[in-house]
């Protein structure tokens, strides 16, 4: 048989003028997904992580099964410690993006604390952290 | 009827049947001339996909903080690769396929072609075209025209003998209903075909200086992607100490 009957219509246009190389750059792309706060600081096992956390930093978003939440999204800081979490109200989008594979991120976009009623043993002061949660596209 | 009308009818669908078959030829031209190159970058492209998967995959475990397995991996990412690999085999089987036909041959390609349109082209006659039996032997008529696969058209040729036999097809059974329409429909056709790819390639290979230039663009997306490439492939690392050994 002819093999010239396997030519399939336009398929160097598919790797030609509007294939991928165009749109290659810039190889990532930070998307902003939304600002928040950091939730459930007052229950941290360690709140030593959380009080060092500085304006800036950038703090990994990890999904698993914690506080009786099987999608409770975790914040991360740089040593892999825990300093806080998503609430569950706000959780549900961005634990589909992270089973989809997707990378996100946080930056800490302010920090203060109160001193608070509801005081633990370990934890004296309460912090706040607002953050802007990013996907990374690349 | 307008017999005149029909004549004209009858030449604008030859014509648009030949562009068709030009436009495929086109493409094959482009791919001996530039084969090599679009090759080499759609194989990029298909590493680049494969590894933006990969990259998924192992992200999708890191989230969850769990063990990447390489087998459960590649298993995954196969499944949903094979229609890149397909395109590729069949992109390569046409760079690879270098015989073409004799003039003689070529005109044997014609005159067996236009002997069928004659008789069973679906815009010439649409009453015979309902039956199945000639749908499948137009089609398959149609597709060997195009791949100029003279030996098939052979084979063919003697099938149509046989359903013309069983039809008791004539000239005068020809009837395309509304003729003006049908000019009109078949001319937009053509004008379709020609202001598109791949038929506009044709402006490319036979001009030198964009040949040169087209051969350049190849390049610099080839540069970009091997780029892209080593980039992705430097993201997969990060993810080496959730790597886990299957034996």
């Amino acid at each position: 048989m002819n093999e010239l009957t396997v030519v399939q219509q336009n398929l160097i246009s598919k790797i030609n003028k509007d294939g991928v190389a165009d749109v290659l750059k810039p190889f990532v792309k930070d998307v902003i997904i939304y600002k928040t706060f950091v939730s459930d600081v007052m229950f941290l096992e360690d709140p030593i992580p959380v009080e060092n956390v500085k304006i800036g930093d950038k703090l990994g978003l990890k999904i698993g099964a914690r506080f009786g939440n099987e999608n409770y999204i975790g914040l991360y800081d740089s040593s892999d410690e825990l300093v806080g979490g998503i609430a569950e109200y706000e959780s549900e989008i961005l634990a589909n993006l992270l089973r989809a594979g997707k990378e996100l991120y946080a930056i800490v976009d302010d920090k203060r604390f109160e001193y608070t009623k509801m005081l633990r043993p370990k934890s004296k002061i309460m912090h706040k952290l607002a953050i802007t949660i990013y996907m990374r596209e690349i | 009827m307008d017999k005149e009308k029909l004549t004209v009818f009858e030449k604008l669908v030859y014509e648009r049947d030949d562009i068709e078959k030009q436009a495929n030829l086109i493409e094959i031209w482009y791919i001996r001339e530039f084969g090599n190159l679009v090759q080499e970058l759609f194989e990029l492209q298909v590493e680049c996909i494969k590894l933006k998967k990969q990259i998924a995959f192992c992200q999708a475990r890191w989230n969850e903080g769990k063990a990447i397995n390489g087998e459960e991996m590649e298993k995954h990412i196969d499944g949903t690769m094979q229609k890149y690999y397909d395109e590729l085999e069949s992109l390569i089987k046409v760079a690879e396929n270098d015989s073409l036909l004799t003039e003689d041959a070529l005109k044997e390609v014609k005159r067996i072609y236009f002997k069928a349109a004659k008789f069973i082209h679906p815009d010439l006659n649409p009453m015979l075209f309902e039956h199945e039996e000639v749908q499948e032997l137009w089609n398959n008529i149609s597709n060997a025209y195009k791949a100029n696969d003279i030996e098939k058209l052979k084979e063919y040729e003697l099938a149509l003998a046989s359903v013309l036999e069983k039809y008791g097809l004539s000239d005068e059974s020809v009837d395309v209903g509304d003729i003006d329409d049908k000019i009109a429909a078949v001319k937009a056709e053509i004008q379709k075909i020609k202001d598109s790819k791949p038929y506009t390639y044709k402006q490319i290979l036979e001009d030198t200086v964009q040949k040169a230039e087209e051969r350049n663009d190849l390049l610099r997306k080839i540069g970009e992607c091997q780029a892209y490439s080593e980039f992705l492939k430097e993201q997969m690392t990060k993810y080496t100490i959730l790597w886990v050994r299957t034996e």
